[in-house]
């Protein structure tokens, strides 16, 4: 679902999030606030990365996302790993990956930065907070800052 | 919310006093309480970062980077390359702030490892606008690595 | 000087261990010091004073006595005057200032040997006189004053052996002295030398002593006696010699009354022929001129008749005696003149003076005779006319017709008729050198009106000497006695104390040998008592080994115990840790997995009820908000047991910070509510350095104070004081409020999970925050508890957490400055 609101293409943010709840919740979210983006969703980081390098019959046509939401915690490849993975494929390390995570340690902060992740958001129980942070963050990466367009 | 209560420190690598001042003035109108350093160019900055030489001996590490891209002595690449290799300073997030809109300076730059590209807006009222919301992101949502 | 008192059990020097008085250094005399340094002094002046003379004027000097016990109490220095004011006696009753000298010298060198090199007392005295005494003495009293041999040779010795002797009485006296006051120790075999030494040496000195006395009386009576004798037989022969010539002269006196001079002539020629003891006989008229002469013509044939002798003093005298007398010593005239003394009779005619016979007396008889009766004796005799003129004489010195003089000297009288005569004290010379020029002197009148007088003198010299030899050799037989006592002494006292030095020795490192595994060898004695000890000390040796073992047994077997126990410990503890590991593991995963779903759940329903506003009556929607708000407050629990979970493991860094940094920065993040809350925050006391986590720390603090303001009173300003303080290795902080307090009973309860004193409603809160305090001080081995006076009487929450020593030193000490926070 696309809502044109300028006329720019839409932006595509890709969602790795194994808990569908949280997922929906995402999007919810990012619907709320208003902005005109594709989302896609992956469940887990090896998932993810076949999409993201269109891998496989059913990820041929995937498209690139000009944005990533990542969670953390995620079974099998953590996140984490994910990140990392991401920031070393050449083509695909100018994707800016935001960290969305319960997790609150300190190491999981440093270890997301240190892996080049462009921001960490924890994510609040409380719905409203919740979109509210997802609004400041849609502000920041679809309204403020540029993001690199790899249209192919 | 952390920039009340913690002071976080942002270096401003800025090669044109008027820019500085610009940024330093946009921050106080948006009551963000940061301390801000201004260094010049790219080795002033890495020096910074490294506390070395007699001006940066007590430096205190940044929370935020803002980097502007064309400097002398050593341009924002340069810088943010260096950076981001150093394993010491690589955790600490640079935000490209530029008056260049070149689509491969965009690129470049994310590929560097920047967390955000933020072309400086002509009009003041939408510069003041873009470091409140530069503010509002880094300082309110996210949060930062502990320093050290 | 001092000498090491005795403490040490190291064994003891050679010779009979010389102890000085503990109290006694060189220059701290004890506290009687200077009374009795003067009263020993006065006493070796008096002892030398009051000297017991042994014989023949030899002296024996208890002086040095005193001096040595100076030495002993005083040390070296003081015992060295001491000794040589003690005996400046000696040179006003010797007349010499040798002995002052030898004496000085013998305290110099006992001193010198007992503290330097540890030879005892009497030893060192021994070894003085052997080696430097007496040769000192030789070379004064024979070199310098030129004594005799024989003399000096029982002067050298009879000083030695005063000497030793008197040190040793020093010795012993002392050894009492310290034994009864305990200022030293006395080495036991010391004790035994001396002992040994004084009951060898004393018994046979004063044999010596007593038997040279009586001695010494005794010869001197029989000299005397002898003397006397001599004097008596010999006068009384002289006597009888005399009147045997007197017997002839008067009776020519007598036939000179009846018949004429020409028949006299004739008996006077007999009588002079018959009588070898007339050299010549004369017969004088009553002008004292020679009517009769034998012989008539001298040797130089000068007619004898005739001669005129009224010039004689004897004629005078004679007239006015009327009786038999011998004459003086005069120049006799007939033929070569030569000295001559005569027997004078007067003629009496009818009771009147008629003229005299005279008779020359040969004195060659009674020169034999009294040659021959001095002779074996060696005495002196001297025959003098009235005028004190020698008649005979065979002292040397002495002619015929010249006075008899002896030189410069006293006479004193000793009994009834013998004299002592002594020549004149000389300077620097002997008592007993002026001794031996003195004579016993006898005299004795010769003829009816003692006209003549002998004089019978015996030298003293002769018998000095002999007496001299004797005692020489008796001396130095003591001498020698007194050497063999002091060897005697030394090995025996050295036997007598050898085991109980051997069981000194064994017993001095006792428990160091038992312990190092060695055996404890002990002596064997034949002595009954140290048989007993030596037994009663293998008992205790035993006893000790025997305990010893057990001891070590024991240790082995609790060690071994410790060992087992420590080892079922680390299995414990290492459980322990396991179960604390997993349980912490469980609550974090379990708070923090249960966390997704419930914000599923709250999201959702939020969502849901948003969306269904439209839909919803009141009714349904409150049941909505009570779902939602149950899922919010479950999540909320969810957090803190997360939190609670986290205390001690991630966050819990110990690092030194600034107490006071941290409750600043707590009230800061609490600015909001405490505004809120319109309270007035104040921090009091002295807030230290400490080591511990700054982010326990920091939300303790927010806690705390938190829940100051949270149960605030409804009416009145809410105030909060912080109040921290230090000392005695602890910190102590205090947050009291004024708000709604406790009711008794109620403070146990506070601290635990979940658990909440007031309704939810009126106070929101999960009920962990008092828990997690707790469990933050815990954390840092602190306690924490509350008071409260009662409902709406406030509450005070106190902890204390120990302070490392480095921490309490390096807190600045805050002025106590009470700050409003706002």
């Amino acid at each position: 679902m696309t809502l044109t609101m300028n006329d720019k293409p839409n932006l595509r943010v890709l969602i790795v999030e194994d808990e569908p709840g949280d997922a929906r919740l995402m999007q919810l979210a990012l619907r709320k606030c208003g902005f005109a983006i594709e989302m896609s969703v992956a469940g887990d980081g090896v998932d993810a990365l076949r999409m993201l390098r269109r891998e496989g019959e059913r990820y041929r046509l995937a498209p690139r996302p000009d944005l990533i939401l990542l969670d953390l915690k995620m079974p099998g490849q953590s996140g984490l790993g994910f990140l990392e993975a991401v920031k070393q494929d050449e083509c695909l390390r100018a994707i800016p990956v935001v960290i969305v995570t319960t997790s609150m340690l300190d190491a999981d902060v440093l270890a997301s930065y240190r892996a080049g992740a462009a921001g960490y958001v924890p994510k609040s129980t409380d719905i409203n907070e919740f979109i509210a942070a997802i609004n400041i963050l849609g502000q920041y990466w679809f309204r403020l800052a540029r993001l690199p367009l790899n249209r192919d | 919310m952390n920039a009340a209560t913690q002071r976080l420190t942002i270096l401003l690598v800025e090669d044109e006093p008027a820019d500085a001042h610009l940024v330093k003035t946009a921050l106080s109108e948006n009551h963000i309480l940061a301390d801000l350093r201004h260094v010049v160019d790219g080795r002033d900055a890495l020096e910074y970062l490294r506390r070395q030489g007699p001006r940066f001996a007590g430096a205190p590490r940044p929370d935020l980077i803002l980097l502007d891209l064309n400097m002398p002595r050593m341009d924002g690449r340069e810088c943010l390359s260096a950076l981001k290799q150093d394993p010491h300073l690589s955790d600490i997030p640079v935000v490209v702030l530029t008056t260049s809109e070149v689509e491969r300076d965009v690129l470049a730059s994310y590929t560097l490892g920047a967390a955000g590209f933020i072309t400086k807006p002509m009009d003041v009222l939408k510069f003041m606008a873009a470091i409140r919301d530069l503010g509002v992101y880094w300082f309110d949502l996210v949060r930062l690595p502990r320093q050290e | 000087m001092t000498a090491n008192p005795e403490r040490s059990t190291a064994p003891l020097p050679a010779g009979d261990s010389m102890n000085i008085s503990a109290a006694a250094d060189s220059d701290q005399p004890g506290k009687y010091g200077a009374p009795v340094y003067l009263a020993l002094i006065a006493a070796g002046l008096a002892g030398n004073y009051f000297k017991y003379p042994i014989f023949l004027n030899i002296d024996f000097l208890f002086g040095s006595i005193f001096a040595m016990l100076a030495l002993q109490r005083f040390g070296l220095g003081r015992g060295v005057a001491a000794a040589a004011v003690i005996s400046s006696v000696t040179y006003y009753i010797w007349s010499h200032p040798y002995a002052i000298l030898i004496m000085t010298a013998e305290l110099a060198a006992v001193g010198w040997l007992t503290g330097r090199h540890k030879v005892g007392l009497v030893l060192a005295d021994a070894l003085y006189w052997l080696f430097l005494g007496m040769p000192l003495a030789y070379l004064f009293y024979h070199g310098v004053m030129e004594v005799p041999t024989s003399n000096t040779t029982i002067v050298m010795t009879k000083q030695a052996v005063n000497g030793i002797a008197n040190a040793l009485l020093a010795r012993l006296i002392f050894t009492a002295f310290a034994l009864r006051s305990r200022t030293a120790l006395i080495a036991y075999r010391d004790l035994i030398y001396n002992l040994l030494a004084f009951f060898a040496l004393f018994p046979a000195l004063i044999l010596l002593m007593v038997a040279s006395r009586s001695d010494f009386t005794e010869i001197d009576h029989s000299v005397r006696a002898k003397l006397h004798q001599n004097s008596l037989s010999v006068s009384s022969r002289l006597a009888v010699w005399v009147q045997n010539r007197s017997t002839a002269i008067v009776k020519l006196a007598e036939m000179a009354a009846t018949l004429p001079p020409s028949e006299m002539q004739a008996r006077l020629a007999q009588t002079n022929a018959s009588d070898v003891n007339f050299l010549r006989i004369g017969l004088a008229d009553k002008n004292a001129i020679m009517i009769a002469f034998s012989p008539l013509v001298d040797e130089l044939g000068q007619n004898n008749i005739g001669r005129n002798y009224s010039d004689r003093p004897f004629v005078h005298r004679l007239k006015q005696i009327l009786k038999p007398m011998l004459s003086e010593v005069y120049m006799g005239r007939v033929g070569v003149p030569e000295p001559a003394v005569n027997l004078i009779a007067p003629v009496l005619i009818r009771g009147e003076y008629d003229g005299y016979v005279a008779g020359v007396l040969s004195l060659g008889q009674i020169h034999d005779y009294l040659e021959k009766s001095t002779e074996s004796d060696t005495m002196l005799y001297t025959l003098l006319d009235k005028n004190g003129n020698v008649i005979l004489s065979n002292r040397k010195e002495l002619q015929m017709m010249t006075p008899f003089v002896r030189g410069a000297g006293s006479l004193e009288r000793r009994d009834n008729s013998i004299y002592l005569w002594m020549p004149q004290t000389v300077a620097n010379s002997a008592r007993a050198e002026r001794w031996r020029k003195s004579f016993y002197v006898a005299e004795s009148d010769i003829g009816n009106m003692a006209e003549w007088r002998l004089v019978l003198e015996q030298p003293v010299a002769p018998f000095q000497k002999m007496l001299s030899d004797r005692y020489t050799s008796g001396l130095t037989l003591l001498f020698v006695i007194l050497l063999a006592a002091l060897a005697l002494a030394e090995f025996l006292s050295r036997r007598v104390v050898a085991t109980t030095e051997q069981l000194s020795n064994l017993t001095q490192d006792l428990p160091a040998t038992l312990e190092a595994g060695g055996a404890a060898v002990l002596p064997e004695s034949a002595v009954l008592e140290m048989n007993k000890l030596i037994g009663h000390f293998k008992e205790m040796i035993a006893t000790l080994a025997a305990q010893r073992s057990a001891n070590r047994q024991l240790n082995s077997t609790l060690e071994q115990r410790v060992a087992d126990r420590t080892r079922e410990l680390e299995l414990r503890m290492a459980e322990l840790r396991r179960s604390n590991a997993d349980l912490e593991q469980f609550a974090y995963a379990a708070s923090h997995d249960m966390r997704q779903p419930l914000r599923m759940i709250s999201s959702y329903l939020q969502l849901l009820e948003a969306d269904l506003a439209p839909v919803l009556t009141e009714e349904t929607r409150q049941n909505l908000l009570f779902a939602i708000e149950g899922a919010k407050r479950m999540d909320q629990m969810l957090a803190a047991l997360l939190d609670y979970s986290r205390i001690g493991r991630s966050s819990a860094a110990m690092a030194a910070i600034d107490s006071r940094a941290i409750v600043d920065e707590a009230l800061r993040y609490l600015g909001p509510a405490t505004a809120q809350a319109g309270a007035r925050v104040r921090i009091e006391g002295e807030w230290p350095q400490i080591v511990a986590s700054r982010d326990e720390m920091l939300r303790l603090f927010q806690n705390l104070v938190d829940n100051a303001l949270k149960y605030r009173r409804d009416e009145g300003d809410a105030e909060v004081v912080v109040t921290s303080g230090f000392g005695d290795g602890e910190w102590r902080v205090a947050v009291h409020d004024n708000g709604v307090g406790l009711l008794p009973g109620q403070q146990g309860r506070l601290f635990k999970v979940f658990e909440r004193l007031q309704p939810r409603s009126r106070y929101p809160g999960t009920g962990i925050g008092l828990a997690l305090c707790r469990k933050i001080v815990e954390h840092h081995n602190g306690r924490i508890w509350v008071e409260s006076a009662g409902e709406n009487q406030g509450c005070t929450f106190s902890f204390v957490l120990p302070m490392s020593g480095a921490a309490a030193a390096n807190s600045d000490r805050v002025a106590g400055k009470a700050v409003e926070v706002a």
